[in-house]
């Protein structure tokens, strides 16, 4: 099956040609900066990024990366909203991090560390379920919107590129509005009162 | 649809009342300039109906204003750039919200924090939006062409001729998207580093702000005189009090 082409130039330092030695390769297309910035930056990251090119294809080779992407395949609930799970696996790292240092953190006393830790996960696990409940309801405007875009547009370059664009900006306010905004405003004084509750709870005489 | 509808043919009532009034009630001069005046309205009204009716959906943004921006070259820019960088689209959004809404909430918001601590927050929230999207500008854009050359030409990119990437494009499709977030992913503990190490230099020399520890009150010194306790007076068998004293059993 053919893979579609999105751009046919890329850069290669070695051979500075795509494969095909007809089609010199320019790395114009390919870097984020135009005009004088950009050349400069193509000097300077050129290599750099074919090389971190080079890794990605490597890494998308070994088998481990290929298990997963054939399971992520398998079932619909991951492929269909791929990116929105991505979102979620990146703040659920962060949120570790943060769970971890704050129980190793030897300045504050047992008690305190853990009622602070619960907070911060449940802060992640209200900001993640608010996220997911939004991006459902969202769903339908933000289609009619893509097709409404596409129609007002139509035939022009790149438009597949743009609406998929369209769709990741919708998950990114969302899932950051939530993560960034909503938690640290909202959710944070909700989740500090039911640690505190659990808290004495646990401690009546505390 | 609804547009074509309108545009057919309209004679609004009132302006048929004025015609037939201006044929049968009056006569003379003040019937033609009644009826001047009522093909004068007419005409009005003529120009009034021959406007297009504005639209009616469009996700509840239907000016025409909105048509021409969502044409415009800078949207389509802007979206493509979306796509392609989403890295450090993240980010510069996340910079909106931590450095205008959330300080804004911060400070709105009713709570037993002091108006010190309010501001601290607020620079701290300013604080990590900033370092999280320069340090995401400047390791997540390189990043990004990466994995955006990756997915134009990945013929390039993949040695093995019989790989899964090549046979499936569904796969190859998911991989690209894991790929693209994998900066993220794998970024995140040391943009935290990063960031929490940062925030306490930018806020004192960036914001000027330092958060107060709270004051110890130290009492004032009182001198006391312990001229009452003279020994030199004791007799020997005075020694008796401090061997009580000391708890010595008798």
């Amino acid at each position: 099956m053919n893979i579609q082409r999105i751009s046919p130039r890329i850069y290669d330092s070695k051979t500075r040609t795509n494969g095909n030695s007809k089609n010199p390769i320019s790395i114009k297309s390919e870097v984020s900066f135009n005009g004088a910035i950009g050349t400069q930056y193509k000097k300077i990251m050129g290599p750099s990024i074919t090389t971190m090119a080079k890794w990605f294809g490597m890494l998308a080779q070994s088998k481990a990366f290929e298990k997963i992407v054939t399971w992520a395949n398998k079932k619909d609930i991951i492929k269909n909203n791929l990116l929105a799970h991505l979102f979620v696996v990146g703040s659920a790292v962060l949120s570790s991090f943060y769970i971890g240092k704050t129980l190793n953190n030897d300045k504050m006393d047992k008690d305190k560390r853990r009622t602070l830790a619960i907070n911060q996960g449940a802060t992640f696990i209200i900001s993640t379920i608010l996220g997911y409940t939004v991006d459902k309801k969202m769903d339908k405007t933000v289609e009619n919107f893509i097709k409404k875009y596409k129609t007002l547009n139509k035939g022009g370059i790149n438009l597949e590129k743009q609406a998929k664009g369209i769709d990741i900006a919708k998950k990114l306010i969302i899932f950051d509005t939530m993560y960034r905004f909503i938690a640290p405003v909202l959710v944070t004084p909700l989740a500090n009162h039911i640690g505190n509750k659990m808290q004495e709870k646990k401690n009546p005489t505390a | 649809m609804i547009n074509n509808l309108t545009k057919i043919s309209y004679d609004p009532p009132h302006s048929r009342r004025m015609k037939q009034s201006a044929d049968f009630e009056m006569t003379g001069s003040a019937k033609k300039s009644a009826q001047k005046n009522a093909i004068e309205r007419m005409m009005k009204n003529e120009n009034r109906i021959k406007r297009e009716p504005a639209n009616v959906n469009f996700c509840g943004l239907s000016s025409p204003k909105m048509e021409k921006f969502l044409k415009s070259e800078g949207f389509k820019n802007a979206l493509e750039k979306i796509n392609d960088y989403h890295l450090v689209a993240g980010p510069a959004f996340a910079l909106i919200l931590t450095g205008i809404f959330r300080p804004a909430s911060i400070m709105m918001l009713p709570g037993d924090k002091n108006k010190d601590d309010k501001k601290y927050a607020s620079a701290h929230s300013i604080g990590s939006g900033v370092i999280g999207f320069l340090i995401s500008s400047i390791l997540f854009v390189p990043l990004g062409d990466a994995a955006k050359a990756f997915s134009a030409n990945p013929k390039d990119f993949i040695t093995k001729k019989n790989s899964y990437l090549l046979k499936n494009e569904e796969a190859f499709n998911t991989a690209t998207k894991i790929i693209g977030r994998l900066p993220d992913i794998i970024g995140s503990v040391p943009k935290g580093i990063l960031t929490i190490a940062l925030i306490p230099p930018i806020l004192k020399y960036v914001f000027g702000w330092e958060k107060k520890k709270p004051e110890v009150k130290e009492e004032p010194y009182v001198f006391r005189s312990y001229s009452f306790l003279n020994f030199n007076g004791l007799k020997n068998d005075d020694k008796k009090i401090f061997q009580n004293f000391m708890g010595r059993t008798k």
